[in-house]
């Protein structure tokens, strides 16, 4: 685990939402959200379960600091079972992080509906405390 | 006629019941550890097993163990598994194994090496097994080596090796009808005597025999009843939930539980275990084992009237 | 399918260290179907090569590359263009397609990415069980289609043993079905479990790799 880096450093978090999950998906801007010591990325799936750990992990090793995955409740997923896919894949990409030490923790799902912007970065504000006793991603420079 | 001439096939030649022990060797090289089990044990039993390697835990060898006990006075029966030793090592085995004079050899499969990892040994999970051949083909390979004089191979040996052969018999794991027919494999295959996993309910053990006798293999075979000495209701337990072929009843574990003093009721249920079996149709006999307590035997068996040994 | 599993992130991490270019390089043939070493495994391992060797102080390229088969020298030629740029590989193939790559390329440093378990058969989604050891010797056509030497624990040929736990299960894993127990359900069913009563002899293992590295020649098919 990484040394406390209590020093000020603004985590950078990417969001990935599906956009069943919030309430007015055509209106809600896709890209950079900076707010109260947080840099957001919010980014569109057609349903959570588009993700793979592969993405995930590149995410992260291009020098994001989190990464939360926005996806459906229980029971809600248009797609019946995408919503429980992601959480696997999400779980398995956490142990996979845990392994090389680079903390389970950056990488979280959130399962919600009816989100709004605000929320999605309240989402993101969230993670902030977990994020500095991480500490910055040693792959902070790497992103292409 | 006698195929090896044992103590243990002239006991039940005679038609007398049989009482066989088992001796666990030690997890160490000093014989002084087996010479002492053998002068505790000496004169109380037909037979005396040695284990091979049991659980995969390295102990010293059973033919060691054996010839220890032999020259102690207790005519052993050596056990061979199939998990250590391919059919060439087996075989070389039974050739050294009867020039140091053991005539008593029972044939098992083993238990899987993962076995040895449990407790506080980390024993030896990764190492190879062999299971070049198993129980049953081993048993033909020492008949063909006793009556034929020749190995596995078809090459013969310069004398037969005449030995008194025996096999396990676990009646009661599943799946249970075909236990008996896998009995008949063994005695087709050339096994004098059969020594079961431990008993618990003599009564279903009983019908079990039935269904033996029932297929002549009683006749073929002298089955010897497997006793297990309880220590404590925990042991009970254990064992009915972990050893496959081991049911205890329900009564003896609250049995157990509610006696004052469970290593004396632990005795009590042994002698009663000894007398049912004596009172089964084709059972030869007992086999006693009491784990890591051989001392606690002389006592036991003198209980149940069977000392002395007879004269054969 | 032979099926394989990743090898533990820091044995092989430990082995990529001092490299400056990485190729992770992938099969879409049996490691792919077994989830260990196909397109998408490729692409997830190569992150986290990236990370760790970052973290231990080691900045190192990670390129990939996923191969038809590893096993076919066609497929492994289109590594060549790549070597002249890579220090080492990681191969996620099979240990056959590991060598592949080492004989094609005896330069060139090449490191497994994944430990190739056995034969297996894919039972459902992320679940894999072994089926065959490749002994040489078949005898499923006399244990009623199931195999009692990868499938027994003791590759008992006059099974089962007195092991075989309450719920037909094996002693030594008991997520497994005692095979044996399944063997003569099985001919219990067909009416045929007198074919069970035969005394097996001891098997010939001299045609599997007990009888040494197999080499396998088709006269007829050599140019």
């Amino acid at each position: 685990m990484e040394k406390a880096d209590q020093s000020e450093y603004t985590p950078r978090i990417v969001v990935l939402y599906c956009h069943n999950a919030v309430s007015s998906p055509a209106e809600l801007r896709e890209g950079s959200y900076q707010s109260k010591g947080v840099d957001a990325y919010f980014a569109a799936l057609p349903c959570s379960s588009k993700i793979e750990s592969s993405y995930l992990l590149k995410i992260i090793a291009d020098g994001a600091d989190g990464v939360v995955v926005a996806a459906c409740p229980e029971g809600h997923c248009q797609f019946m079972v995408g919503n429980c896919r992601a959480e696997k894949r999400i779980n398995y990409t956490r142990s996979l992080l845990d392994s090389i030490g680079m903390g389970a923790e950056r990488l979280t799902i959130e399962k919600e509906k009816d989100l709004t912007a605000k929320d999605l970065l309240e989402l993101a504000l969230n993670r902030l405390e977990t994020l500095k006793i991480l500490g910055p991603n040693p792959m902070r420079g790497a992103e292409k | 006629m006698m195929k090896a001439g044992s103590r243990l096939e002239k006991v039940l030649q005679a038609g007398k019941f049989a009482l066989t022990v088992e001796v666990g060797p030690p997890r160490g090289a000093d014989p002084e550890d087996v010479l002492r089990k053998a002068g505790e044990l000496v004169g109380i039993a037909d037979g005396y097993n040695v284990t091979d390697n049991q659980t995969a835990v390295v102990r010293m060898s059973s033919i060691a163990g054996a010839k220890l006990l032999l020259d102690a006075g207790c005519e052993p029966i050596m056990q061979m598994t199939c998990r250590d030793r391919n059919r060439i090592a087996l075989q070389s085995d039974l050739l050294g194994a009867w020039a140091l004079g053991m005539r008593n050899c029972l044939c098992i499969s083993g238990d899987h090496q993962i076995a040895s990892a449990s407790g506080k040994l980390k024993g030896h999970p990764g190492s190879k097994n062999v299971f070049d051949v198993d129980s049953i083909q081993l048993i033909s390979i020492i008949k063909e080596m006793r009556d034929s004089g020749v190995l596995e191979s078809g090459d013969p040996i310069a004398q037969p090796t005449p030995f008194f052969i025996g096999a396990a018999w676990t009646p009661m794991a599943p799946p249970e009808e075909f236990r008996v027919l896998r009995l008949a494999k063994k005695v087709e295959a050339g096994a004098d005597f059969i020594q079961t996993q431990a008993v618990f309910d003599m009564e279903r053990f009983a019908n079990a025999v039935k269904a033996a006798s029932d297929m002549g293999l009683t006749g073929k075979t002298a089955i010897l009843a497997g006793i297990i000495v309880p220590k404590s209701a925990r042991m009970l337990e254990y064992m009915n939930a972990n050893v496959p072929g081991v049911d205890v009843p329900e009564s003896l574990i609250k049995r157990m539980a509610a006696a004052a003093n469970q290593r004396e009721e632990g005795y009590k249920i042994t002698v009663e275990l000894i007398q049912a079996a004596q009172e089964i149709p084709g059972v030869k006999g007992v086999h006693l084992q009491a784990i890591e307590s051989e001392e606690v035997l002389p006592g036991i068996i003198k209980a149940t009237g069977l000392l002395p040994r007879p004269q054969v | 399918m032979i099926i394989a599993e990743w090898k533990p992130l820091p044995e092989l991490v430990d082995k990529l260290k001092g490299y400056k270019r990485v190729l992770v390089a992938g099969c879409a043939t049996c490691v792919a179907e077994c989830a260990a070493g196909g397109e998408r495994e490729v692409e997830t391992l190569a992150p986290l090569l990236r990370m760790a060797l970052k973290k231990e102080g080691y900045d190192v390229t990670v390129n990939t590359k996923t191969l038809e088969r590893q096993c076919e020298w066609e497929f492994v030629e289109s590594l060549a263009e790549l070597v002249p740029d890579i220090d080492a590989v990681v191969s996620l193939a099979c240990g056959i397609g590991v060598q592949a790559v080492a004989e094609r390329f005896p330069d060139l440093a090449v490191y497994p990415g994944v430990n190739t378990t056995s034969l297996a058969i894919r039972q459902e989604p992320g679940l894999w069980l072994a089926r065959c050891a490749a002994c040489g010797d078949c005898v499923l056509g006399e244990t009623f289609g199931f195999c009692p030497v990868a499938r027994c624990a003791k590759s008992l040929s006059n099974g089962p043993c007195g092991g075989t736990r309450k719920e037909g299960k094996c002693e030594v894993n008991e997520e497994l079905d005692c095979v044996w127990h399944q063997i003569y359900e099985r001919a219990k069913a067909r009416g045929k479990v007198d074919q069970l009563l035969k005394v097996r002899k001891p098997r010939n293992w001299s045609n599997s790799g007990h009888g040494g590295p197999k080499r396998m020649v088709r006269e007829d098919l050599r140019s």
